[in-house]
């Protein structure tokens, strides 16, 4: 791990990965000001352009991306009463009020100061669980992995909130879909229905841009207008006094941080449940609930830390076990496909040093995201008066080159505007977008581990419930699967309870 | 009232056509093949089964709604608000448009003529800013992918490019 790191400030210092850092965090705080688009359009965005450079090299852009875009959210809803990314919401409860109350100098102040801290200590957290994850990685044989990404696939789905059953149908679909092409244990063709272009199955770059990218432009088309029309001239001052609230409050900080960094470790749970819940906890560990909601700066410490702190602890499942943990994390993954890394084992085990240049570049782009904002925070806010009419025909042109400069391949491009359309439907639908992609991405994963499992055992399928780990994982999925019941029997009871 | 239907229903009737046509299909492979992919469908579609169910206003439809969405009313998409279909439609149109162009003319002609029809016509923006963004947009793009990175930027089929 020492060398990896010295490897990582080495590419950081002298490669250039310093100017890739700043493109990156640059990048990713315009794409976090302006609602709607956020981290995985981003991601999806940046993709194309990595390809023609070094490994290392996109890490750091990505985690340049990664590290601004959360701090990037937080200016819009700070400033402007609208969330940058959905996460930021959490911010929004505070952070306005003080903004109204002549204070968004402060609230951004204080924003900046715990994104930075936060982000640092949540890449202290990965920093301290991959090393246990390594030696817990190699415990897993075929089953585990099987059950493992089942488990992935169930929890999301569960996670998404009043969408159960459609989340599992986005998964299904998803699963569907990442079979078409070579089947990656026998070699045969699958549901390629004679289209050549298809037997290396569904390129997921040009799908994600479609899914997250270009379903993006088409929802702003249809709403139309500006993404804000509050032009409010706002003073940002006293910012250095935001900053020190945050050292009058660690343990807020650090409440928020632990809670950022656990949370994100869950698959599907994400952000926006990490920066409710730390804000929920401040509000009732404080001696004053009653401030909250009218610009108490623990509303916006909290969550903020929260927010940056779940990027490490996100790429936790997604390093070590190859199951991504949000929709940002999926598109992440196929950007390290792209650079023939799979995630899982083996890259635990041999690619240490660009493990080291994400984390670090991670960190640095928490605080450099903060120390650029905090120069420019108002002209990024005024970014979301921009009429969208402008931005509509941006985004569309420069994802379809994005997606075709991946192979050379127009093919890649009506891919992607087919998932694009197909992203959308979901958007008006009520899908999540989210179980499809994960399901794309571990369709391959699943399967030729169940197969692989079946032949070892031959074809014994108890091997999934006699085998401790691949068993616990097993009831795991069955908890997942019945969390809707639980907690519809949780809620009858409580209304009994109330009616008593 | 029609339309209604269609909005609550559609989207799992398709699915559902979708998954068995995928179903049939599968049954082309050997056993070993098929198996997982089959589970997989088969799986789906009872899940597709019961959200069918779970658009009704029958009790098991409020009772589904109710387990698996916290609510009887929730989960039950409505048409649309302020949106309206050719709207919609033609949101995916312009994408589809520039597409086609692109297939044919390729990215450096397309981008500009897409870029401005959609800023001057549909937005109603000057021809100055729509000329410049467009033109901003095509240079950006060359100096990104062709000079930066090296990548030959499609041509388009009338320009000598293949598919």
């Amino acid at each position: 791990m020492t060398d990896a790191l010295s490897f990582a400030l080495d590419a950081f210092l002298f490669s250039g990965g310093f100017i890739y850092l700043t493109a990156g965090t640059i990048a990713g705080l315009l794409f976090g000001v302006i609602p709607g688009l956020g981290g995985p359009t981003a991601l999806a965005l940046l993709i194309p352009l990595t390809f023609g450079i070094d490994t290392t090299a996109a890490m750091f852009l990505a985690g340049g991306i990664m590290g601004a875009i959360p701090f990037g959210g937080s200016v819009s809803a700070i400033l402007l009463n609208t969330p940058g990314t959905a996460p930021n919401a959490a911010t929004v409860y505070d952070g306005y009020p003080l903004t109204k109350q002549g204070k968004a100098g402060l609230a951004l102040g204080a924003a900046a100061a715990a994104s930075s801290i936060g982000g640092v200590i949540g890449v202290i957290i990965l920093l301290a669980v991959l090393p246990i994850a390594r030696d817990a990685i190699l415990l897993f044989a075929p089953a585990e992995f099987f059950m493992l990404a089942v488990m992935g696939l169930c929890a999301i789905a569960v996670s998404t909130e009043g969408k159960f059953l459609r989340g599992l149908i986005a998964a299904g679909v998803g699963l569907m879909i990442a079979f078409v092409g070579y089947d990656n244990v026998s070699g045969v063709v699958r549901f390629t229905y004679g289209v050549g272009y298809l037997y290396d199955g569904v390129p997921l770059v040009p799908a994600l841009i479609g899914l997250f990218a270009i379903a993006q432009i088409v929802s702003l088309y249809v709403d139309g207008g500006s993404i804000t029309d509050n032009p409010s001239a706002v003073r940002v001052t006293r910012v250095m006094d935001g900053v020190k609230a945050v050292f009058q409050n660690i343990p807020t900080l650090l409440r928020g941080s632990a809670i950022g960094a656990i949370v994100g470790a869950v698959p599907g749970v994400g952000g926006t449940v990490a920066a409710f819940l730390s804000y929920s906890v401040t509000v009732q560990v404080s001696k004053e609930p009653e401030t909250f909601g009218k610009g108490n700066i623990q509303g916006v410490i909290a969550p903020e830390a929260s927010n940056n702190a779940r990027e490490g602890g996100s790429l936790i499942p997604t390093l070590a076990f190859g199951i991504p943990g949000s929709a940002e994390m999926a598109v992440f993954l196929g950007l390290l496909v792209l650079h023939g890394l799979q995630p899982g084992p083996s890259i635990l085990l041999n690619h240490m040093h660009i493990i080291a240049s994400l984390m670090l570049s991670i960190a640095i782009a928490s605080v450099l995201a903060s120390v650029l904002c905090l120069m420019v925070a108002r002209k990024l806010a005024l970014l979301t008066l921009v009429d969208v009419n402008y931005l509509v025909p941006i985004i569309l042109s420069v994802s379809l080159v994005g997606a075709y400069a991946l192979r050379g391949s127009i093919q890649d491009v009506g891919v992607a505007v087919i998932f694009g359309v197909i992203g959308y439907l979901m958007i008006r639908f009520d899908f999540p977008r989210l179980p499809l992609v994960i399901a794309m991405f571990l369709g391959a994963v699943a399967e030729v581990n169940y197969r692989q499992a079946m032949m070892i055992s031959r074809n014994d399928w108890t091997v999934f419930f006699t085998r401790p780990i691949s068993l616990v994982l097993f009831l795991l999925v069955l908890l997942s699967l019945a969390v809707p019941i639980i907690r519809h029997v949780m809620k009858r009871r409580k209304q009994a309870v109330k009616e008593a | 009232m029609m339309r209604d239907y269609a909005f609550r229903f559609g989207p799992a009737v398709l699915l559902i056509a979708l998954t068995i046509f995928f179903l049939m299909t599968a049954q082309q492979y050997s056993v070993r093949n098929r198996t997982f992919p089959v589970a997989v469908a088969g799986l789906t579609l009872l899940i597709l089964a019961l959200e069918l169910l779970s658009q009704t206003n029958t009790a098991i439809g409020r009772r589904l709604r109710t387990i698996f969405s916290g609510s009887p009313d929730s989960n039950m998409p409505k048409v649309g608000g302020n949106v309206t279909p050719i709207r919609e439609i033609a949101a995916v149109a312009w994408v589809v448009a520039f597409f086609g162009m692109t297939l044919y003319l390729g990215f450096y002609i397309a981008i500009p003529v897409y870029v401005v029809a959609y800023l001057y016509l549909y937005a109603g923006k000057g021809l100055v800013p729509s000329v410049l963004l467009g033109g901003g947009l095509v240079a950006f793009l060359y100096a990104v992918f062709k000079l930066l990175l090296g990548y030959e930027i499609y041509r388009g089929l009338l320009f000598g490019a293949y598919i």
